[in-house]
């Protein structure tokens, strides 16, 4: 930032030669001085950005209820101030043709910077206008100096000039305090400005979890706001930090990592800024120190309204609020650790892969839980892997189980089989009303008496209906299900089982039912028969 | 997950009987078909055998009440498919009808579970432990069944 306070500090002395001599210093400049050349390469998509701030005042945030001519000051202002900036930190790193090549990716781009940034520049818009004021004048005339040919750019130029001698250029303070400002709030805007680079390119990347973020409740988005505002803060920071050359060249050459994509940033930054500017707001209603500076923020605006001539004073006094957000940004960066890191996590669980391998994890673990209630003796043990040796030894103790009754059952007398089935239903539906009689388990003949009749009806759901309902409603299901159920099974036994109890029918209802159902599905399965006595 | 564990709790009453009820009818149709064979004194082949083939309409009258909705019933009625035609090399080893040819991962618990499930090794896990669950219910009831038949006879 040494070079730009340099290079600040010399526009600022030269501020009244420019305005009296015109072109002449900024040419001699642009010789001898360096950094003019910097603004020179800068200048195409500043014009451009005039424009474009022009066209785009009504979508940008400046709603501040300014006639017309001051909106497009406003702006235009502060697109140039803007990118004057980070057009110097283009040109450190490109050469005069790429920069007139992405002339229009830069009005681009910074149309996108203009909406996205809207919210939060307007506390800076002091300092951008000391830049501004202190810029121009250099600007203009080394634009048409080096592009001579273009005569909308000399239009445009003039006419800036105009404005700039007209608005800006008019009250020219002390010199040396308003660089002093320029310097001091240069140094964390142009931070502010690699964050917000740093964010559109970040957002390229993680658009879908933003978006998912702003669907997610409120406090999750103030959350979210929060985080992005340690971003820039820390950002801010970093680059205030830095406060070399070298921050600058960086920042060149994020800039033009991010030229490439810059067709399709101001989209993404449109609705990076929808959610900025929510954060700011919930920022703003949560914490209060984020209060002071929109207070700063409001009361700029109102101040702009009023002092068209002389925004060097307005400037001047809001430089010690900005100084004061960026000294409160730093102590606020510990207990905002945690938040950076509750963002990592879920910037990790927004991947796909990761996402997916938790909802892996939530499954097996919910599949754990639904075996630890099948397995006896589960309930007690925590752990996967024991877990899991339990289900193993159970579920190899349950085919031993069935191997060795199988080879029980071949040993049964053959005499007997003839009408095993009607003995074994019989038996069945008897050892349920005189428990464990044969040796059942004492959970099996219990779900027999409400299963039975749901077997008969073939239709489950209705079976609650009829077991809870009066008479007069199971009547009229009855006659339903008779002729719903009739085509099933035995239309002529359905009447008697229907109207009597349910409880004393069953039994009897199935010594007549049983075979004839069993001949039914032998006769609509036999296959599945002669499969199982392969 | 819910309905899914609330339509297996409604499931698990009829399923019992259903699985009763065809374990019933094939187990008979086993026994009049070995009476109508051999009436009188069943050898130790025969036994064995008879004994395979309840074991193997066991699985298979489970499997069919699991329905074909399940990844280890399908497998398991397709392995009793296609039994008959290794029948003789299988039988020499284990009887059981659930053995599968043993995966790759045989290391963990995770493997010998592919292993004791039927068609366990083509599943993810996430897969496996639930067929493992519905696996386990279904048998239990079966055992329950058998059990109660057997129960009955002796």
């Amino acid at each position: 930032m040494n070079g730009k306070d340099e290079f600040e500090v010399e526009n600022r002395t030269s501020d009244p030669m420019s305005i009296s001599s015109g072109w002449q210093f900024a040419a001699a400049a642009n010789l001898t001085n360096e950094s003019v050349g910097f603004v020179s390469t800068g200048n195409p998509s500043v014009v451009s950005n005039g424009d474009l701030g022009v066209s785009s005042c009504p979508s940008t945030s400046m709603s501040n209820l300014f006639t017309s001519t001051l909106l497009n000051h406003h702006t235009e202002s502060q697109n140039s101030g803007f990118c004057t900036t980070f057009n110097e930190q283009n040109s450190i790193v490109a050469s005069n043709t790429t920069v007139v090549d992405g002339e229009g990716l830069n009005s681009l781009r910074s149309n996108g910077d203009t909406r996205t940034l809207g919210m939060d520049w307007n506390q800076q818009n002091p300092w951008m206008k000391g830049i501004f004021s202190g810029n121009v004048p250099g600007i203009f005339p080394a634009n048409l100096s080096q592009l001579p040919a273009d005569s909308a750019f000399i239009e445009r130029a003039a006419r800036f000039s105009c404005f700039n001698s007209g608005v800006f250029g008019a009250p020219p303070t002390g010199p040396f305090g308003i660089s002093d400002s320029i310097g001091i709030h240069s140094g964390s805007g142009f931070g502010r400005q690699e964050v917000i680079s740093r964010n559109g390119a970040s957002k390229d990347v993680s658009l879908p979890m933003e978006l998912e973020a702003k669907e997610k409740s409120p406090s999750k988005n103030e959350k979210d706001s929060e985080m992005s505002k340690d971003r820039t803060k820390q950002g801010c920071v970093g680059e205030s930090g830095n406060d070399s050359d070298e921050a600058g060249f960086s920042g060149g050459q994020e800039e033009l990592g991010t030229l490439g994509g810059a067709i399709t940033e101001p989209s993404t930054e449109g609705l990076c800024f929808k959610k900025r500017k929510r954060g700011e707001q919930n920022v703003g209603l949560g914490q209060v120190k984020e209060t002071p500076q929109q207070i700063n923020e409001t009361a700029k605006n109102g101040a702009f309204s009023q002092q068209k001539g002389d925004q060097n004073p307005s400037s001047t006094t809001n430089k010690p609020a900005g100084k004061q957000g960026k000294q409160d940004s730093q102590p606020s960066d510990a207990p905002k650790e945690e938040y950076i890191h509750v963002r990592a996590r879920r910037g990790q669980a927004t991947n796909s892969h990761s996402l997916a391998e938790r909802v892996r994890r939530e499954k097996i673990s919910e599949r754990m839980r639904l075996l630890q209630d099948l397995v006896p003796g589960c309930s007690k043990v925590t752990g996967k892997a024991v877990m899991l040796d339990e289900i193993i030894n159970y579920v190899q103790s349950l085919q031993r189980q069935v191997e060795f009754l199988s080879m029980k059952l071949a040993t049964v007398n053959p005499r007997l089989d003839f009408n095993i089935e009607e003995l074994l239903a019989k038996e069945i539906i008897q050892s349920k009303a005189g428990p464990s009689l044969f040796g059942f388990p004492p959970d099996l003949p219990v779900p027999y008496l409400p299963q039975h009749p749901s077997h008969h009806g073939l239709i489950p759901p209705c079976l609650p209906n009829m077991g809870s309902s009066p008479d007069l409603l199971r009547r009229t299901i009855n006659s339903q299900l008779t002729s719903l159920v009739g085509g099933f099974k035995e239309p002529v036994q359905l009447p008697n089982r229907w109207e009597n109890e349910l409880h004393n029918v069953v039994p009897m209802n199935f010594d007549v039912t049983a075979p004839s159902s069993g001949q039914d599905v032998d006769g609509s399965t036999p296959q599945c028969n002669t499969r199982a006595e392969l | 997950m819910a309905s899914k564990s609330g339509i297996t709790l409604m499931n698990s009453t009829s399923s019992r009987l259903r699985l009763a009820r065809t374990f019933l009818r094939s187990f008979s149709k086993i026994k009049s078909q070995t009476s109508a064979t051999t009436t009188l004194s069943p050898s130790s082949p025969h036994l064995k055998r008879q004994s395979r083939r309840i074991k193997m309409a066991a699985y298979s009258s489970m499997a069919r009440v699991a329905g074909p909705r399940r990844a280890w019933a399908r497998a398991l009625l397709f392995k009793l498919h296609t039994r008959p035609t290794h029948r003789t090399l299988m039988n020499t080893r284990r009887g059981g009808s659930t053995t599968t040819p043993p995966s790759s991962r045989s290391d963990n618990q995770v493997g010998k579970l592919r292993r004791l499930l039927p068609g366990g090794d083509r599943m993810d896990v996430c897969t496996l432990l639930e067929e493992t669950a519905n696996y386990i219910h279904c048998l239990s009831t079966q055992v329950k069944v058998m059990k109660a038949i057997s129960d009955h006879h002796f």
